[in-house]
C-alpha cells in the first residue's frame, strides 16, 4: 500500500514537471518568434526608408505614410498598412477612393515598398491588379461609404 | 573576385539577399536562372540606385548592382 502511495507521488510529481517544462518551452518559443519578428520588421522598415526620397522619408517619420506619383501623373497617398491602404488623390489633394492590392506574407512596411514602387513604375499594372474601395465620409449621422 | 551584385527578395523576414560576381559565369548562370524563376513565379524585379530609387527591369541584366524582387500583388 505504502509503496503503491510513494510510485503514485513520485509519477505525479514527474508528470507536473513535464508540464511545467512543456510550459517554459512554449514561453521560449513565443519569444523567440517575437524576437524574429522584430528583427524582420527592423530590416523591412530599413529598407523602406532607404528606398524614399527624402520627402518622402520626413512624410513617414511623420504620418507613417508617404505620397507617390504614378507615371500618369496621379498622385496617390500610401498609408502604414496592408488592405486598403492606398489613397486616390484628386488634383486638391483630397482623398477620392481607396485601393487595395498587396503581396501576401510580407511586413507591413515591406509591402509598402512594394506598393511605391509598383505604382511608381509599373502603375498600369498595379491599376489591373487592385480593388477599388468605397471612400468613407463622415456625416452627422455616422460613417457612410461612397464608391 | 570582382564586386559583387545582390538580389534582394522580399519575403516574409523583410528580404532576404544574395550575392553573386558577375565576372564568374558559373554564378552568372546560377543568377540569371534564379531571375527567370522568380520572373515566371510572378515576381517583378526593380534595380535599385545608391540612393534607392527604384527602376522597372525589363529583363536580367549582369551589369545591375543590386535588384529588388517584388511578390506578386493579389487585390483585397
Amino acid at each position: 500500500m505504502r509503496v503503491e502511495r510513494i510510485a503514485r507521488a513520485s509519477l505525479w510529481r514527474s508528470l507536473v514537471a513535464l508540464a511545467r517544462s512543456a510550459f517554459e518551452s512554449r514561453g521560449r518559443l513565443a519569444a523567440v518568434k517575437a524576437a524574429a519578428q522584430r528583427i524582420a520588421c527592423d530590416r523591412s522598415r530599413e529598407l523602406l526608408l532607404r528606398c524614399l526620397t527624402p520627402a518622402q522619408r520626413a512624410e513617414f517619420e511623420r504620418t507613417r505614410g508617404f505620397t507617390v506619383r504614378g507615371q500618369s501623373g496621379r498622385r496617390y497617398r500610401i498609408a502604414y498598412g496592408t488592405t486598403a491602404n492606398v489613397e486616390v488623390l484628386g488634383a486638391d489633394g483630397d482623398l477620392e477612393y481607396r485601393l487595395c492590392a498587396s503581396p501576401a506574407d510580407l511586413p507591413t512596411t515591406s509591402v509598402m515598398l512594394a506598393q511605391k514602387l509598383m505604382l511608381e513604375r509599373r502603375e498600369a499594372e498595379f491599376l489591373r491588379v487592385a480593388v477599388r474601395h468605397a471612400r468613407p465620409i463622415v456625416r452627422d449621422a455616422g460613417i457612410h461609404f461612397v464608391t | 573576385m570582382g564586386a559583387m551584385n545582390e538580389f534582394k527578395v522580399l519575403d516574409p523576414n523583410g528580404h532576404t539577399s544574395t550575392t553573386w560576381d558577375p565576372e564568374n559565369e558559373e554564378e552568372l548562370r546560377r543568377a540569371r536562372r534564379a531571375y527567370e524563376a522568380l520572373v515566371r513565379r510572378g515576381y517583378r524585379a526593380f534595380g535599385l540606385a545608391q540612393d534607392g530609387d527604384g527602376r522597372s527591369q525589363q529583363g536580367f541584366d549582369p551589369r545591375e548592382k543590386e535588384t529588388l524582387f517584388v511578390p506578386p500583388l493579389h487585390a483585397g
